[in-house]
């Protein structure tokens, strides 16, 4: 289905599920049977909206989840290794050396009273494989920021340049694949945008790639590859970054894009998306979109949708639905 | 939505001065200790105007004292040097327990984070009420619940009756930013100084909330202060926008002006890093390090010197004040061209 990069996904998540055990009687599944591909050097945006399951899938994808959520069925095969039945200490192994994870918040995720280059020696510590020396320096310097800053402790940091030393930790090993979590979401437009080109650069010179989680679609519009949209735990929409910003299959995809104002062009009256999400322990029957959706009809309520092929890019509407009497005109992308 | 009515303070009858107006309004804070004293400056010589029922957003970095300006506004800071005229008064000179209560229940504030700005442990009633009490000791415990009831279905929260008795962490971040609005509303204001008010919450739901702030300016009568460093955002809701970098207004004018025709190299570094899918990946940003500026113990010359483009040498002795370019438009740098027919003049002069 990725048909534009050759070769086998370096990660291949199949029917992943994740449930919060809440002590109620049903249980609340923040993660509903997702399915994600991601290739080598490929750049994979998901979005939604906050409490939608996108960090909960990144948490499971890196097994860092802790109870009450746990897996309860699915894959996640990385380089041919099923992380799901993976023991932690081969696990502990595979972290920072093959894939890392930068979260969202640096200034919680880094070690207030030891500097920065202590906590680097401390992951290169907990491999068995040789570094260089100046491999820290050398990191450091890939993302813009003075070595000399090895020395100095995250608070003497700014916050795009804490933001910067996490990436530079996560390259440490030139993993394959590294997974963010909103990294920008602390800083501002021009710290954010340049954080983002840096990224996308380091991603063309070392190779790796990215699962980069956000709620803001406009940030990645113009760095992703692939986009994925989830709504209430499902993946809703699915396919390459332009094709579903030229012709948005879901009617979320659709209203999320249509949320936030331009700086250009003509200033036109926004509604937004009405209402707010469903509670996940008690998800609405049918689509889980119809309470919200603008084009909502008799079925929906009814049937769940699945993820159905529309043009270049798959949705679950039933709008999309093979033989549904008001099926939009198929896209006619090409993809690129 | 209830319809507010536009209140008919007598005070409102005498439109002469501007709502509120700030001159030479500066906030330093002292960092470090001992014998090293430094100062911050985080705010100088800002002169900001807000009319009635004006919208005006000022937008910036962060640290270039967007929300030390309105914490000055509000009286949690007092200035270092410089006056706040409300209404034509130095609120410096309002003494009485009485005027600084009214000027208080006039100006509220609208927090950034709906999550930690309400009291988890009350109802999210419980600050609109606690308000009323305050602001209108006349009115019965009936008369406070309706009056809670009335704001809370103004800022579109339906049915007020059930929701105001809920508790803060039953309510969605949106619904609570709405609460938080509710308690500015609540005292009748004139002016609400809304700080980043929907930068924490969702893309999806942060139109409701522009779009709230515009509706209460027609049905309430209300101005804004509208504090972010969302330019998008700025332009949908805002009249006049104010571009601020360091501690200085850098760029003012009508919101359309500025964005189609920017006086300020900063503002063109601003306006290049929005995210637009709509448009092709602009290479403004290209080489900037996006950091913040020095404003500890500034020297003279222009504050954006080390990451300006178009630098020259006057910029690094002399502060660029603001200088009328255009209509209504200003922006402090030497290098900026007026529009064609406008005379440069130092914008101070305005009526």
């Amino acid at each position: 289905m990725h048909g534009h990069i050759e070769g086998k996904p370096i990660l291949e998540v199949r029917d992943l599920t994740v449930e919060y055990d809440t002590g109620g009687d049903r249980p609340v599944v923040a993660v509903d049977s997702v399915d994600l591909d991601v290739h080598a050097g490929e750049f994979v945006g998901v979005v939604g909206e906050s409490g939608c399951g996108k960090s909960t899938l990144l948490f499971a994808i890196a097994q860092l989840l802790s109870p009450p959520a746990a897996i309860t069925s699915g894959d996640v095969r990385f380089q041919g290794q099923n992380l799901v039945a993976m023991s932690e200490k081969k696990l502990a192994a595979l972290r920072w050396r093959d894939f890392s994870v930068v979260m969202q918040s640096a200034m919680n995720a880094l070690n207030p009273v030891t500097s920065i280059g202590t906590q680097f020696r401390d992951a290169i510590m907990a491999h068995d494989e040789a570094v260089a020396d100046d491999r820290p320096a050398e990191v450091m310097r890939l993302v813009g920021i003075d070595p000399i800053h090895l020395k100095s402790y995250p608070h003497q940091l700014s916050g795009g340049m804490r933001q910067r030393a996490m990436i530079a930790m996560a390259l440490l090993f030139t993993p394959d694949l590294i997974i963010m979590d909103e990294p920008t979401s602390a800083l501002d437009v021009v710290a954010q945008r340049s954080l983002m080109v840096q990224i996308k650069e380091l991603q063309q010179q070392l190779g790796f790639a990215v699962v980069f989680v956000t709620h803001d679609m406009s940030l990645i519009s113009h760095f992703s590859d692939q986009l994925v949209v989830m709504y209430a735990g499902q993946v809703v929409e699915l396919g390459a970054t332009r094709a579903v910003f030229d012709h948005p299959a879901h009617p979320y995809s659709k209203g999320l894009l249509d949320a936030f104002p331009s700086i250009r062009g003509p200033k036109v009256p926004l509604i937004g998306i009405p209402g707010s999400p469903p509670n996940l322990a008690h998800p609405p029957s049918g689509c889980r979109f119809n309470p919200r959706c603008p084009e909502v009809f008799a079925d929906c309520p009814k049937v769940e949708p699945e993820l159905y092929q529309v043009g270049a890019v798959q949705a679950r509407c039933l709008l999309h639905a093979p033989g549904a009497a008001t099926a939009a005109e198929p896209v006619q992308e090409a993809r690129s | 939505m209830t319809d507010v009515s536009v209140d008919t303070d007598p005070r409102a009858a005498a439109p002469t001065a501007p709502l509120i107006d700030t001159r030479k309004l500066t906030r330093h804070f002292r960092v470090g200790r001992g014998l090293s004293p430094k100062m911050l400056h985080a705010v100088d010589d800002v002169d900001i105007t807000v009319d009635r029922q004006e919208i005006v957003a000022l937008a910036g970095e962060s640290g270039s004292g967007k929300s030390t300006i309105a914490r000055l506004l509000a009286g949690v800071y007092t200035p270092t040097s410089g006056e706040i005229y409300y209404q034509g008064r130095a609120v410096s000179s309002m003494r009485s327990r009485r005027d600084r209560l009214a000027y208080r229940g006039d100006v509220p504030m609208v927090f950034q984070d709906p999550f930690s700005s309400l009291n988890p442990a009350f109802r999210v009633s419980h600050g609109i009420l606690r308000s009323l009490k305050l602001h209108q000791p006349e009115l019965t415990r009936a008369q406070r619940n309706e009056e809670a009831e009335r704001v809370i279905e103004a800022v579109g929260l339906a049915p007020a009756s059930d929701l105001m008795y809920r508790y803060p962490y039953e309510l969605s971040g949106g619904q609570r930013q709405r609460i938080g609005f509710a308690q500015a509303l609540a005292h009748k204001p004139k002016l609400i100084l809304a700080d980043e008010p929907v930068s924490m919450l969702d893309v999806s739901i942060r139109i409701g909330l522009l779009n709230l702030m515009a509706e209460l300016r027609r049905s309430a009568g209300v101005s804004f202060l509208y504090i972010t460093h969302d330019i998008a955002s700025a332009r949908y809701v805002a009249d006049r926008l104010l571009i601020m970098y360091a501690g200085h207004i850098v760029e003012s004018g009508p919101t359309e002006a500025v964005l189609a025709n920017p006086k300020h190299p900063y503002t063109d570094l601003l306006l290049g890093a929005v995210p637009d899918p709509r448009a092709p990946l602009s290479v403004a940003v290209e080489g900037d390090t996006g950091e913040p500026p020095r404003v500890i113990d500034p020297t003279p010359g222009c504050r954006f010197r080390w990451r300006c483009p178009l630098v020259v040498d006057e910029c690094h002795h002399v502060t660029p004040t603001l200088r009328r370019l255009g209509e209504g438009h200003d922006a402090a740098c030497h290098v900026a061209e007026p529009d064609a027919g406008t005379h440069a003049t130092t914008a101070g002069q305005r009526g």
